[in-house]
């Protein structure tokens, strides 16, 4: 069994919702007829500039051909249903889905208007692309998992990070490696953004799993070796970790807290804090590390295309994390890519996406805030109105090459935050970008690692210190450690530094 | 009559190439960024200055500052002008103005046009500036950050910097006023 998608229905209805809040010039605009350019995604002479090189150049990724690319069935999106947690099922809802026949709902073909490819595009996020056991319908069911995991649900009970899918009548099946796995947040009180840093505990969900289900050790090693190891790297601290018992892998998954992310090529020792979607229109680099360009709407899709599973067939100086021996390329007709259709859909929902409205309104205190933004030179790295401007900062221990400072936005100083994400992963460029700041008030943890779980902690002097013990990511079996870099606001005053913080919280 | 060959050899000296003694300096600017004034200061000026106001077509007036002197109240911003996005202090060490041409055009007050050199990059500029009886010197002008290579252009960050400068010779120093 191998993909299945589906569409939404209430992921429509949502989307509808979202566009009554549009200007009403814009919405008009969205509902004239609409003939789309779709990009070529697989092009050979965009792919030619939009990686940077990684840190070690000679294994910075060699992508499928064209041929190749194109040679991978175009992926199929069904109806989809939502999952309810244990407890919270409507009676005979388990029984009803066996009995669905499978429907397709993403046709290019009845898309007339671009709200019709908008809303189409949401389908694109929410659709699968691994109904083969990423997610299973035994954790879905399991309220154990839901317990270990502390899920977030919303106020109907819903677990909204995946769907369930009927491929055919009989076979009701999770949907896995979705956008909105990663990218979906519940609110405290319920509510959910979609594109949003999400807070799944995706992590601590395989950790369950491990510890829970019968799960081979090799298949937990061998996880670990295909997602995250990067061989180039002399003592490679996650091929180490892949040698390790079952147990040390899930003690490591445990250890990333809900809004860092258990992503291919990034790392578990090293984990990146999810991005968020919204407001994504306005960045020139993709990924922490910047490692994708984000020149128009092509290279949105190029990145979803890559990091849906084409990444994993690339090679780095010849290891394949995707291959059979993780050398060779498999067959690309046992593989599986989106269409140019719904990779043109889903970036037109993904430069959709608007930031919830806030409750943190301006205040005289925020006010003072905005002074001491601009007083300490914040402006210069996150200037309004993205809140970033856009550049690549290096870390220590790299050195920025002559050409890069010709071809890219490079702001040439290290601000000293952990360098190991972008020195010893896949996706590893010697970089990171100046994220945004729009949305602070309903995102976190912080940091490119998730290391502070609050705003307040990044002026927090404390943190400075040996023995702080971090409020986001620790580090498995680590109980203190310093957060450095980024040291900023932190020698102001008591109530500048609390003005700065009510004045992030409204953006 | 002895002493005269060996005064006149001293001030051959001093005006021609030595260091001039400085008793205090002052070399300061402000750039505008996101509405803010970005007050900064650059120290350890080191000046060659020849200048007799009766012989301003003698005038010799060279100046220096190390970039690694600048400070603007927030160190990373300091250690960020170092690099080669900016100053690029390890190729370009210093800043250096060199006077091309000085005119009088007051009581106590001039004008030169100066050879300005930042990374690598000269521009003239055009100083106006006063000279105390008390062998103090003191000029401002302004410059487009751009035009050296400074940075790049920035929503918020602007492209003119305000420079003034302020540098008292000892009172021995050759240089005299009328």
């Amino acid at each position: 069994m191998k993909q299945i998608s589906f569409t939404l229905l209430l992921a429509v209805v949502a989307g509808l919702f979202a566009y009554t809040t549009q200007p009403a010039g814009e919405k008009a605009l969205l509902s004239v007829p609409f003939t789309p350019e779709i990009p070529r995604t697989w092009d050979s002479t965009a792919l030619a500039d939009y990686e940077l090189p990684l840190a070690t150049p000679k294994a910075s990724p060699k992508n499928v051909s064209p041929d190749y690319y194109y040679q991978m069935p175009e992926m199929v999106i069904y109806k989809s249903y939502p999952i309810y947690a244990p407890g919270r099922e409507p009676k005979g809802y388990w029984e009803w889905l066996h009995q669905q026949e499978p429907e397709v709902v993403f046709d290019p073909a009845k898309l007339k208007t671009e709200e019709d490819w908008i809303k189409a595009g949401e389908l694109v996020f929410d659709a699968p692309t691994d109904t083969s056991g990423v997610f299973t319908a035994r954790e879905v069911r399991d309220p154990a998992m839901y317990a270990y995991t502390k899920m977030p649900l919303t106020k109907d009970g819903i677990m909204p990070f995946a769907r369930y899918v009927v491929p055919k009548k009989g076979l009701v099946v999770v949907s896995g490696l979705g956008c909105v796995m990663c990218h979906t947040r519940v609110l405290p009180d319920g509510s959910v953004i979609k594109g949003a840093q999400g807070n799944q505990p995706d992590s601590k969900r395989v950790a369950f799993a491990y510890r829970n289900y019968n799960v081979p050790e090799p298949a937990a090693q061998g996880f670990i070796r295909a997602l995250m190891s990067a061989p180039w790297l002399a003592d490679d601290p996650h091929t180490q970790l892949s040698k390790q018992p079952k147990a040390v892998i899930a003690d490591a998954l445990d250890a990333m807290p809900p809004g860092t992310m258990l992503r291919e090529g990034a790392g578990v020792l090293f984990p990146p804090q999810i991005p968020n979607l919204i407001g994504v229109k306005d960045r020139k680099y993709l990924d922490h590390s910047g490692i994708n360009r984000h020149r128009n709407i092509g290279d949105l899709m190029r990145y979803a295309a890559l990091n849906q599973s084409v990444n994993m067939i690339a090679s780095y100086d010849g290891f394949v994390p995707g291959g059979k021996g993780f050398k060779e390329v498999p067959d690309p007709k046992k593989g599986l890519r989106y269409s140019e259709a719904q990779l043109y859909a889903l970036a037109r929902y993904i430069y959709s996406l608007e930031h919830p409205a806030n409750p943190n309104k301006p205040t005289a205190l925020s006010k003072h805030g905005e002074l001491i933004f601009a007083e300490q030179g914040c402006v210069t790295c996150h200037t309004p109105p993205a809140f970033t401007n856009n550049m690549l900062t290096p870390v220590d221990g790299f050195t920025v090459p002559d050409e890069h400072r010709k071809k890219y936005d490079i702001f040439d100083i290290s601000i000293g935050t952990d360098p190991n994400y972008t020195m010893k992963t896949r996706r590893g460029t010697g970089y990171y970008k100046v994220p945004s700041l729009k949305g602070l008030w309903y995102r976190g943890p912080f940091l490119h690692d998730g290391s502070l779980a609050n705003l307040e902690d990044l002026i927090d002097p404390r943190r400075l210190r040996d023995d702080y013990v971090p409020t986001g990511f620790k580090g498995a079996g680590v109980t203190h450690r310093a957060v450095r870099g980024h040291e900023f606001g932190m020698e102001l005053p008591e109530n500048d530094r609390k003005a700065l913080l009510a004045y992030l919280k409204t953006l | 009559m002895k002493l005269l060959p060996a005064l006149l050899l001293l001030l051959a000296f001093a005006w021609s190439g030595g260091r001039t003694e400085i008793e205090n300096s002052a070399v300061s600017f402000q750039i505008q960024n996101a509405g803010i004034t970005v007050n900064g200061t650059l120290e350890e000026l080191e000046a060659d200055i020849t200048f007799d106001p009766n012989q301003l077509g003698n005038a010799d007036i060279r100046a220096s500052v190390p970039v690694s002197s600048i400070r603007t109240g927030i160190s990373l911003r300091d250690k960020h002008l170092q690099r080669p996005d900016y100053f690029q202090a390890d190729k370009y060490p210093r800043i250096e103005l060199a006077s091309k041409v000085v005119r009088k055009t007051g009581r106590n007050k001039y004008e030169g046009v100066f050879a300005l050199t930042m990374k690598g990059i000269e521009r003239d500029v055009t100083i106006p500036f006063t000279v105390s009886s008390a062998n103090e010197f003191t000029g401002s002008f302004r410059v487009n950050r751009l035009d050296f290579g400074l940075g790049q252009e920035s929503l918020v960050l602007a492209d003119e910097v305000a420079i003034q400068i302020r540098v008292k010779l000892k009172e021995s120093m050759p240089v005299s006023v009328r």
